[in-house]
């Protein structure tokens, strides 16, 4: 039972297909992930990647026309592809809530925040009013908003940081274990992403919260992460601690990714970019699927097969590359 | 002094918010007495968080707008003056790259149909056949090749890196001397950044374009304008200017020094020890009531009375331009100021 305790959630060997007219697009691609109770779990990719796709499968929210080929999705043990919609009407947002891409967004612009609130817990059947709107101005305090301006405001009269804050706080209402964050400050400026990170990691630190958090940057998960997964082409390609990926990546891509970065503090020669562009992913290359933009494909060792195990090398750090003594190279 | 190829003197752009029964129409200064020059060949780095004027300041260059006040030269005349021949020149002589590729490109049209228009306007070609001929060449240029399997598709046939190419590639078709460069990798994949980036300091080399790019983001402007200037913005105005490295290493202004404390830093050790921001609030000025003095005093760690009294100029400092009363009492900034480890 030791591993049930350690592991909030499982994904076990998930696929994703979108059937299109002609063609099948493998969005996700028979992935197995854990997620540990109380971490901060970062997912990397460019876009078409799969992270969010992967992600929408913690929720068994997979939209049309894609679908949930293979795999299980366990939460505390309980495999929730099974649940019927009432069961998953409330275990999204009371076990597992979202903060989507461009939350900013997801405010409904006609109505005041404390009404969105209200109507928020009346669906969970949290009552009564004051208690939902006590807790609901803590935790507006807590993410560093006044409640009394925020509660009675509409969305348009709050700026971007603020509706992402108030989204964040949202979030949490009904004290969900884990917080899936879907870019959360992509569409932010510098110093409110800075601050909007400040506030998450606080989250994270005083309620033990769990964040799965997704991001096309790996440069902000240096200092928000526990561990990391990097998702390349519908595959998780490395996943190890945040000191694994920045410090020793076993998997080119990896390496690429933080290597072309632009950065304040480094030296701009040092930058390169990948060559190359990702995978059409209804049209995949046999065997790796990075092989066409890597440096370090051999004939005969990178192409032909599919098998795509991730490999543990160290403790809890596993790549998918079979060239991986050569990475740090 | 050599002439300059742009020169922007007091510049300011008013913009009237729609008024409503019990609103008042509000002014927005969104551009705010800018003076600024670039040189043939130059790059210069715009800098600021959305709302700081950047774009504005970006469309009076290419003349999608006309300034409220103040003039825009460009190879010495003024731009409002210019009629005929002269007007198609530099209408022709400065290019725009925008954010948003697939907004850019009529979703209709293929890509040869898009391209061929302005060479064919601005008559560098004879004829579509040899349209094709000079597009052809341009995209093996911008690196998409063959060129001849792109000519024919149409924008959403098109990945975001490679339609951001094509920009660059519509840019150039009509040999600028300038490009103002908005946003051009803020909506394309980390991993492809560079690449572009690459590509326009190799055009900036090759062909002596300058370029204006606009960003709000400090490592790629520090990647791509490192032999050239900067002009850090803040809500119309421009509050620190100078050599890029000099100014990224020494920032002077106390917003350019809480922007770089907020760059996110990769390294995990050095993240983690990174302090708070050095500001007082979050919050941006209402840009139709803007703070009195200087415009980001109810932000900052060091404003004084002075501060909310007075507008500080923007004024020489060891070789930089900075808009700050208190400039040479602001702490330096080092990097191991803000990381502890």
């Amino acid at each position: 039972m030791s591993a049930m305790q350690d592991h909030v959630m499982q994904l076990e060997h998930i696929s994703v297909e979108f059937r299109l007219p002609k063609r099948t697009l493998h969005a996700v691609d028979d992935v197995s992930l854990n997620v540990r109770r109380g971490e901060i779990l970062g997912i990397v990719g460019e876009s078409g990647s799969g992270k969010t796709t992967l992600s929408s499968t913690m929720l068994n929210f997979v939209s049309a026309p894609g679908h949930i080929t293979s795999g299980r999705v366990l939460y505390e043990g309980r495999d929730i592809l099974a649940l019927d919609e009432e069961e998953l009407r409330q275990y999204r947002w009371r076990d597992v809530a979202t903060v989507f891409q461009a939350a900013q967004n997801s405010l409904n612009p006609v109505l005041k925040v404390k009404e969105q609130i209200l109507d928020t817990a009346a669906a969970h059947d949290e009552f009564p009013e004051s208690r939902v709107l006590s807790k609901a101005r803590d935790l507006l305090r807590f993410v560093r908003l006044e409640p009394d301006q925020v509660l009675e405001a509409y969305p348009h009269q709050l700026s971007g940081g603020m509706k992402q804050r108030t989204i964040i706080a949202l979030s949490l209402l009904l004290d969900p274990k884990i917080l899936l964050l879907d870019e959360p400050t992509t569409a932010l400026d510098v110093i409110t992403q800075a601050y909007v990170m400040n506030i998450l990691r606080r989250v994270h630190d005083e309620l033990q919260i769990t964040m799965v958090f997704l991001t096309h940057d790996v440069c902000i998960m240096g200092k928000i992460a526990d561990r990391i997964a990097v998702m390349y082409a519908g595959q998780i390609v490395e996943l190890g601690s945040v000191e694994d990926i920045f410090y020793h990546p076993l998997h080119p891509y990896t390496r690429g990714l933080i290597n072309a970065a632009p950065s304040l503090t480094d030296d701009v020669s040092l930058r390169k970019a990948i060559p190359g562009t990702p995978p059409d992913l209804t049209n995949l290359p046999e065997g790796c699927r990075f092989a066409p933009r890597c440096g370090l494909c051999t004939d005969g060792r990178c192409e032909g097969d599919r098998d795509g195990e991730l490999i543990e090398v160290e403790e809890g750090h596993y790549t998918i590359c079979c060239q991986y003594q050569d990475v740090g190279a | 002094m050599e002439q300059p190829l742009l020169a922007l003197d007091h510049v300011r752009m008013d913009f009237q918010s729609r008024g409503g029964l019990l609103k008042k129409r509000a002014t927005v200064r969104a551009v705010d007495d800018v003076t600024l020059r670039l040189d043939e060949g130059e790059i210069l780095a715009v800098v600021g968080e959305s709302g700081c004027g950047k774009t504005t300041l970006g469309r009076m260059v290419v003349g999608l707008l006309h300034p409220t006040a103040g003039t825009i030269r460009f190879r010495g005349a003024d731009v409002r003056t210019l009629r005929g021949d002269a007007y198609a020149a530099y209408r022709r002589g400065v290019q725009m790259v925008h954010q948003d590729s697939y907004a850019a490109l009529n979703p209709a049209r293929t890509i040869f149909q898009s391209l061929s228009v302005p060479l064919l306007h601005h008559k560098l070609v004879g004829s579509r056949a040899a349209a094709r001929e000079r597009l052809e060449e341009l995209l093996t240029l911008v690196g998409l090749v063959p060129p001849d399997q792109f000519l024919d598709k149409y924008p959403h046939q098109l990945s975001g890196g490679q339609r951001q190419r094509l920009l660059l590639a519509r840019a150039l078709s009509v040999q600028p001397n300038l490009i103002v460069a908005d946003e051009p990798v803020s909506m394309v994949d980390v991993s492809l950044r560079i690449s572009l980036l690459d590509l326009m300091s190799e055009m900036n080399r090759r062909f002596q374009i300058a370029f204006i790019y606009i960003t709000h983001d400090l490592a790629t402007a520090r990647y791509i304008a490192s032999h050239g200037r900067i002009a850090v913005m803040y809500p119309g105005k421009v509050v620190e200017t100078g050599n890029l490295n000099t100014v990224l290493s020494n920032p002077r202004h106390p917003y350019l020094q809480a922007l770089l404390a907020a760059v996110p830093i990769p390294d995990p050790r050095v993240a983690r020890n990174m302090k708070e921001l050095p500001l007082r609030s979050l919050d941006m000025p209402d840009p139709t009531n803007p703070p009195p003095g200087c415009r980001f005093h109810p932000r900052c760690l060091y404003a004084q009375e002075r501060c909310s009294q007075e507008e500080p100029p923007l004024a020489a400092l060891d070789g930089e331009m900075v808009a700050c009363h208190y400039a040479e009492q602001v702490p330096t900034w080092e990097w191991q100021s803000v990381s502890a480890g």
